[in-house]
């Protein structure tokens, strides 16, 4: 039933994928796939797409998929979802058909569930119709589940009421999730994330070192240095008195790096000396918070105590105590902002992959109960049962 | 592909105080915020790339926008170049920030504007009314209006050519396949269940109170008053400085944790800002506090409100954002006893600027109540009596329905017999409007109903009128 469904999370820059029968301890490696958004289309102009998919596993190094594309000749690659929106259905399905089938060994014929799971504010309801439709008419799924990344995330840390801030590929988002629901008037994006991060980093890498490094070599870097300092007068300390020194990348190569990182960093914190006239990232919590129009005075406090940070971005080195340190001189003292740790039983991925984790709980719970949408639902109500079938 | 046949109308509510929106169907809006926009004057000498799309009529995707630095990796704390210019043809010279997220940031020179006139209360900036459904429809609910009907709410005393300027706007731009105006008094009725009553609707700028009968709206019957939420704010306001309490916005002042004692803050008071920030904006963070404070520990009284009584009250505390405490006492039942006794504002600091802050009459409620019912034809007034429908922002005030209750039953001849609704969900109230737009556009017999877009171009604007009396 709930055992062999695949959970899938969707993300601008990598979909998490995973069966939920795999054991849940300390130290699984869940999800089990992490393959990035990408699609390799070949020869568009001539007998229509012809696609292929590029994938890189977990352990680095190409799978079968670009191989056995070799030589075909001039490709355009794309990125399916942008900032959580689903922009080039046909990509989709190609990548979908590649994590379901080659990836998480399905069988066709012998489909399972899916519980799918993505960014609410994002999306629309059109889209989630369209979703439901290409699982149940093109993969023949036997039942559907949508849920939301934030309550998920929520879920994954044993709390149904907080304040997620998802700090991913693309814009930064911030929402509020009372009681299990997710409050759409108080929820925010950013005007940068993690796309604009590596943007900066490449023109500051690229001055200081004179050439051109590539997309992958940006992400390993700036996942292995940028940090965030204490505070914003540690900030132009720092920025004065960090010398340059070399840095190993995985590949070999080393690069020239300086105060690149800590200012990559501070983006969050300080926009408005990147250019971005927009809130900092606690600004934007705070206002959240304090916008959650069916939350009393109980449930503010609450909310304020439990922020959640989440995405690939939550494990920058000295991210979480700058945005405690800050959100203490926003609130009252009468409130206490914390943010949620990892409970100990849960993997030591949550924090990064915490929406998937949530869904893998969530799929034993929901598929059980016969929560989900079944093919019967689908055959009756058709795409439109998706609104009325989940909680979104 | 997309092959839903259900009808998936959009109901949006836009009222001077905030905007409601959402699907139909669904028991709470999905979208709610402020429905005051920031307004910049695009400076002719500085050069700024927006990011909002902008359509033929001066439409302008508001809410953010985005000046990409040239020299990026350079932090300085100098004010960065800013790139070329695209000047996209905008009509008006304006940049406009709508949400409560663009708002809350600080910019200077941003002046903070409704697009509802004061004295009319009715919509006559029809550029910010198109900013704020483009924000709404695009950015909020992520739909292409092209394939939803829009049902509007507008204000009671809507005239004629509010009505056809909304809809031109409307098709012209968004071009949903159909649209519909119905009157806020008659969606409040139909949240509540009720095919006659009278509503009465406590809202920001003005409480206006109009009978419904069998699903239509008297027009005779609807009355106006001054007092409003943002009245009461303005009372609040001068409550707290008589204790000698300036309130600051969250730009005016920086908290830094001390070093010695963790867990005590220092605040600064930061002057730079106050060349650069506009009045209206000034006006506008500081009512937001304020608005908070009210709605936090404001009541409503029981009986009537008598000064020396309430005197003895246990004050409540209540913590300003840049840490002072405020000690409210009996000030928590005056200021929504001006709900029910208007002439209690000459009591507050500066009366004189309250009175002045509109041109209606200062109404209590209960006259409002009497006022709309006496305008009424006699048969129908035994059963408003009987339906009184609380609806608007300051019906959110704790014990106002038993209240009101008590004062029309006082001043309503013997036999009738009164009855106040007001939904038990407290959050409803706010929202009543929305939610019986939600409710007529599901509604199946509703459906004809409809004004199409084939209809709007065929015989124009002034059918509206026919069709949604």
């Amino acid at each position: 039933m709930g055992d062999r469904t695949a959970i899938l999370d969707h993300g601008s820059w990598s979909i998490k994928a995973g069966h939920a029968h795999s054991p849940l301890s300390v130290e699984s490696d869940l999800p089990l796939l992490v393959t990035p958004t990408r699609v390799r289309v070949y020869d568009v102009s001539t007998k229509g797409k012809a696609d292929a998919v590029m994938e890189e596993a977990e352990g680095g190094g190409m799978a079968g998929g670009e191989e056995a594309e070799e030589g075909k000749g001039e490709y355009a690659e794309l990125g399916p979802i942008q900032d959580g929106v689903i922009c080039d259905w046909d990509s989709m399905e190609v990548l979908w058909h590649y994590i379901l089938y080659e990836q998480l060994g399905w069988e066709k014929g012998e489909e399972e569930t899916v519980l799918i799971s993505e960014r609410v504010l994002s999306s629309s309801k059109l889209q989630r119709e369209l979703m439901t439709q290409i699982m149940f008419e093109k993969f023949n799924t036997k039942g559907v589940y949508m849920a939301d990344q934030a309550r998920l995330s929520l879920g994954s840390y044993g709390k149904v009421s907080g304040c997620v801030v998802d700090i991913g590929h693309g814009k930064m988002g911030v929402s509020c999730v009372v009681d299990g629901q997710l409050q759409q008037p108080s929820s925010e994006s950013l005007l940068f994330g993690g796309e604009e991060f590596t943007q900066f980093l490449r023109e500051a890498v690229q001055r200081r070192n004179g050439r051109q490094y590539t997309e992958k070599n940006l992400a390993d870097l700036k996942h292995d240095c940028m940090e965030v300092c204490s505070s914003a007068q540690a900030y132009l300390s720092e920025c004065e008195s960090r010398e340059e020194r070399e840095h190993d990348l995985p590949d070999g190569t080393t690069i020239k790096v300086g105060k690149e990182f800590v200012q990559a960093g501070e983006m969050c914190f300080q926009p408005h000396r990147f250019g971005y006239k927009c809130m900092s990232l606690v600004d934007v919590i705070q206002t959240s918070i304090s916008h959650t129009s069916i939350a009393d005075l109980n449930m503010k406090r609450l909310l304020t105590e439990s922020v959640l940070i989440t995405g690939c971005g939550s494990v920058v080195k000295g991210l979480e105590q700058r945005v405690q340190t800050e959100l203490r001189k926003l609130f009252p003292p009468s409130y206490n902002p914390s943010i949620l740790r990892r409970p100990e039983y849960m993997p030591v991925t949550v924090p990064m992959h915490s929406a998937w984790v949530g869904g893998f709980i969530e799929a034993k719970l929901a598929f059980s109960q016969n929560q989900h949408i079944t093919k019967y639902d689908y055959d009756e109500y058709g795409p439109s049962i998706v609104h009325r079938k989940t909680f979104l | 592909m997309y092959g839903g046949d259900e009808v998936n109308a959009i109901v949006i509510d836009v009222g001077t105080h905030a905007v409601k929106a959402g699907y139909a169907g669904e028991e709470s809006p999905k979208v709610y915020y402020p429905s005051c926009v920031g307004a910049l004057t695009r400076d002719k000498t500085e050069t700024r790339d927006t990011n909002g799309k902008s359509g033929q009529n001066g439409a302008q995707a508001g809410g953010r926008d985005v000046e990409m630095a040239e020299a990026g990796a350079d932090a300085s704390t100098t004010p960065k170049k800013e790139g070329e210019a695209s000047k996209a043809g905008n009509k008006s010279d304006r940049d406009l920030f709508v949400g409560h997220f663009a708002l809350n940031y600080r910019r200077d020179g941003m002046e903070v504007l409704s697009p509802f006139e004061q004295k009319t209360g009715l919509l006559n900036d029809w550029e910010i009314v198109e900013n704020i459904w483009n924000y709404t429809l695009k950015d909020r609910l992520q739909i292409d209006p092209k394939e939803h009907p829009v049902l509007l709410a507008e204000p009671n005393f809507n005239t004629n050519e509010c009505r056809e300027k909304s809809l031109e706007i409307l098709f012209e731009t968004f071009q949903p396949p159909a649209v519909f105006l119905s009157k806020n008094a008659c969606l409040s009725s139909y949240s509540a269940g009720r095919p006659t009553s009278l509503v009465i609707d406590m809202g920001h700028q003005s409480s206006v109170a109009a009978a419904v009968h069998d699903g239509y709206l008297l027009q005779k019957s609807v009355s106006r008053s001054r007092i409003g939420g943002d009245l009461l704010t303005e009372c609040m306001h001068r409550s707290v400085q008589s204790k000698d309490i300036k309130v600051r916005p969250r730009y005016a002042f920086e908290r830094t944790e001390s070093k010695q004692n963790k867990g005590t803050f220092d605040v600064k008071e930061l002057d730079d800002y106050k060349g650069s920030t506009t009045e209206t904006y000034h006006k506008w963070s500081v009512e937001q506090i304020l608005s908070d404070l009210k709605e936090t520990v404001c009541r409503v009284s029981e009986s009537v409100f008598n000064e020396e009584e309430h005197a003895n009250i246990p004050t409540v505390t209540y913590e300003l954002p840049d840490g002072t405490e405020v000690q409210i006492g009996s000030d928590r039942f005056k200021v929504p006893e001006v709900l029910f006794n208007p002439g209690l504002v000459q009591t507050f600091q500066d009366a004189q600027t309250i009175e002045n802050m509109g041109v209606l009459p200062l109404q209590s409620m209960t006259s409002l109540v009497m006022e709309s019912i006496t305008k009424v034809d006699v048969d129908v007034r035994k059963e408003l009596y009987n339906g009184i429908i609380l609806a608007g922002g300051s019906s959110m005030l704790p014990n106002v329905r038993e209240r009101l209750e008590r004062e029309i039953l006082e001043q309503a001849p013997g036999q009738a017999r009164v009855k106040v609704i007001a939904s038990q969900n407290v959050m409803e109230r706010k929202f009543g409007v929305w939610i019986g737009g939600s409710i007529l556009a599901s509604l199946g017999s509703f459906q004809q109903c409809w004004m199409s877009k084939q209809e709007y171009e065929e015989k124009g604007a002034s059918l509206i009128h026919l069709k949604a009396p």
